[in-house]
C-alpha cells in the first residue's frame, strides 16, 4: 500500500464545512442558490447574483473543461515537491475549480480538454486526515 | 453604465506634479541582500522620499496641507513625518491616490498634496507565496488554494499567460522580448537595481518559477519610498525648479464576478482594463496614438501583451507582433517602462513609474529621454481592478 500523502490543510472558514465533509465521502458538492439556482465557489454566506442566504449543497457532476494551467518549478510548500501541474477547469455547473494533477504532464493539456474530479486520501498538515480532490484527464 | 465624458473632464488640468522623490533603491537592496540589519522601516523610507520630493519641488514641509498615503498606514505616517494637514486619506493604487489628490485640490480642501508611498518588504521578509504568504479575508484566493500549492502571485499570472499562449500562439521567445527590453532601459538608469543587459539566451536559461513564467519575468522585491507632490495648476506655474507635469486623465475599471475563481483574469481582464483605459483617454482628451511612452504595473512581464490590446494599442491577439515591429526598448517606436520598471529598476507598486513619467515629460530623463515626450500613459491591472493614469506637459 502506498503511503498517504501530506498536503497543506484547506481553509476552514464559517461556510467551508459541508464542502470538505462531502469530499471526504468522495462527492463534490457546492452551494446552489435556492432562489436563482446560481452555483457559487468558494463557499460564501450569500449568493452574489441575488443576495439570498438560502442554498442547497448540491452534488456536482465533477466534469470540467480545461481553461488553463501552470507548472510549479519553485517549491513553495514543503509538502508539495515540484514540478507540480495545477489546472484551472470550468465545471459543467459553472464554477472554475483549481486543483492539481499529481504527476501530470502539461504537454498533454490543451484548452477545453475534458477533465474530471477524483478523490484521494490525504493527511492534512494540521494533523487531521480526509480526502483531497484533484483533476484527472477524463478517459 | 455609461459615463459622461463632460463630467470626467472636470478633473483634467486641475492638478500638476511639481516634485518627485525616490530613495536609493540600489543601496537599500544591496544592504538587504547582504543581510545587514534594517536601518529604518516603511515610515523611514516614506520620510526619505518626502524630503527628496520637497527639495525637487522647492517647497518646505509646511507647504504640504494635504496627503494621500499609499501602502503606508496614513494615520501613523502623518504623525511620524510631522505633517500638519488639512486633508489626509489612505489609498493603495496609483489611480486611487491620484483621484483623491485631484479632488482635494479641485474642492479647495488642500492646495499642496503629497502622495507618500513607502515599503520595507524585503527587509521585513514579506512572502508572496507558500505557507506564510500574505493572506486575508479580502483576497480569499491568496490562501484558498493552499492544498494544491496554488498561492503565489506569479502563478496567478502564469495561468493567464498560458491561456494567452494557447489562444493566440504566443511563444516563450516572445515573452522574453519584454524583460530584455526593460533591462536595456535599466542599463541606462543609474537608479536601477538590475543593470546588466540580458539576451534571449539568458532569458531562455532563466529558470521557470511557475511555468510559463521564469525568474526574469518576475519583479524585484525591495525596500524604498517614493513621494509625488501634486498641487493646483496656478501654484505649479509659480514654482520654478522644473516644468509642471499635468494630471490629464485617470480611469477606473472593475470586474469582480468570480474573481476568486480567476474568471476575470482568464478573460484577460478585458472588461476592467478597457474601461479604465477609455476613461483615462476620454478625461485626458487623447487616444493611444498620442502617447509618447507607455508604463505598466509589471509585477510579471506577461501581462503587457493583453494589456496593450485592452488599451487599444493593437488588436486582440496581436501584441507580440506589435512589440516586435514597434520596439519597446531604447530607440524603439513604442517605449515601455523606460526606467526598467519593477522587473529591473525597483518594486515600488508602480510609484517609480510615476516618477519616471514625470522625468520624461520634463525632458530630464538623460540617456533614456524619449524625444519630444508629450503624453505618458500608465496602466495597472490587479485581480479585479484596473487603473489608468495619463500625464502631459502643460500646454
Ligand atoms: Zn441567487
Amino acid at each position: 500500500m502506498s503511503e498517504i500523502k501530506v498536503r497543506p490543510a484547506p481553509a476552514r472558514g464559517m461556510f467551508d464545512g459541508p464542502l470538505w465533509e462531502a469530499v471526504d465521502k468522495g462527492e463534490f458538492r457546492l452551494q446552489r442558490c435556492s432562489e436563482c439556482g446560481f452555483v457559487r465557489y468558494p463557499p460564501a454566506g450569500v449568493c452574489p447574483r441575488c443576495l439570498s442566504e438560502n442554498c442547497k449543497w448540491d452534488l456536482m457532476s465533477g466534469r470540467g473543461r480545461v481553461m488553463s494551467w501552470c507548472v510549479f518549478y519553485r517549491q513553495y510548500f514543503p509538502e508539495i515537491p515540484p514540478p507540480n501541474l495545477v489546472v484551472l477547469a470550468e465545471l459543467e455547473e459553472g464554477p472554475i475549480i483549481v486543483a492539481d494533477i499529481p504527476g501530470g504532464d502539461a504537454s498533454q493539456l490543451k484548452l477545453d480538454l475534458p477533465v474530471r474530479l477524483v478523490f484521494e486520501p490525504v493527511k492534512w498538515n494540521d494533523g487531521t486526515e480526509g480526502k483531497i480532490f484533484h483533476w484527472s484527464l477524463a478517459k | 453604465m455609461a459615463y459622461d465624458p463632460k463630467l470626467l473632464k472636470t478633473g483634467t488640468d486641475v492638478a500638476a506634479i511639481v516634485g518627485i522623490g525616490e530613495t536609493d533603491f540600489g543601496a537599500d537592496y544591496a544592504a538587504a541582500r547582504a543581510r545587514k540589519p534594517p536601518t529604518t522601516d516603511m515610515f523611514g523610507y516614506a520620510a526619505k522620499g518626502l524630503k527628496l520630493a520637497l527639495e525637487d519641488a522647492g517647497l518646505k514641509a509646511s507647504d504640504i496641507d494635504g496627503m494621500v498615503a499609499a501602502l503606508v498606514p496614513w494615520m501613523r505616517v502623518e504623525e511620524v513625518l510631522g505633517l500638519d494637514l488639512q486633508f489626509s486619506w489612505g489609498a493603495f493604487w496609483v489611480h486611487e491616490a491620484m483621484t483623491l489628490a485631484i479632488d482635494a485640490i479641485s474642492s479647495g480642501r488642500a492646495e499642496c498634496v503629497a502622495i507618500i508611498y513607502g515599503n520595507a518588504y524585503r527587509s521585513s521578509g514579506r512572502q508572496f507565496g507558500g505557507p506564510n504568504a500574505v493572506a486575508s479575508e479580502a483576497v480569499l484566493h491568496y490562501y484558498w488554494y493552499r492544498p494544491w500549492g496554488f498561492t503565489s502571485q506569479g502563478a496567478f499570472d502564469s495561468v493567464v499567460v498560458q491561456r494567452y499562449m494557447e489562444k493566440y500562439g504566443l511563444k516563450h521567445e516572445e515573452i522574453g522580448m519584454v524583460p530584455i527590453a526593460q533591462r536595456a532601459w535599466a542599463s541606462l538608469n543609474p537608479r536601477a537595481i538590475m543593470r546588466n543587459p540580458i539576451t534571449l539566451e539568458d532569458y531562455l536559461r532563466s529558470p521557470f518559477v511557475a511555468a510559463p513564467l521564469r525568474l526574469l519575468d518576475y519583479c524585484l522585491i525591495n525596500d524604498g519610498g517614493v513621494t509625488l507632490i501634486v498641487t493646483s495648476l496656478d501654484r505649479a506655474k509659480r514654482l520654478k525648479n522644473h516644468p509642471p507635469i499635468v494630471v490629464k486623465g485617470v480611469g477606473f475599471g472593475e470586474d469582480n464576478a468570480d474573481m476568486a475563481q480567476f474568471r476575470p483574469k482568464l478573460n484577460f481582464s478585458r472588461k476592467q482594463m478597457t474601461r479604465a483605459a477609455q476613461e483615462a483617454y476620454q478625461m485626458a482628451g487623447v487616444g493611444p496614438e498620442d502617447i509618447s511612452a507607455f508604463y505598466y504595473y509589471d509585477n510579471f512581464s506577461g501581462e503587457l501583451f493583453y494589456m496593450l490590446e485592452n488599451c487599444g494599442y493593437c488588436q486582440e491577439g496581436r501584441a507580440a507582433e506589435f512589440i516586435r515591429t514597434k520596439g519597446i526598448g531604447p530607440g524603439g517606436k513604442f517605449p515601455v517602462n523606460t526606467s526598467g520598471g519593477m522587473l529591473s529598476e525597483a518594486y515600488m507598486h508602480g510609484w517609480n513609474a510615476q516618477a519616471e513619467m514625470v522625468r520624461q515629460l520634463r525632458g530630464e530623463a538623460g540617456p533614456r529621454q524619449v524625444p519630444n515626450a508629450r503624453y505618458c500613459h500608465f496602466m495597472l491591472n490587479q485581480n479585479a481592478k484596473a487603473g489608468s493614469v495619463i500625464y502631459g506637459r502643460m500646454s
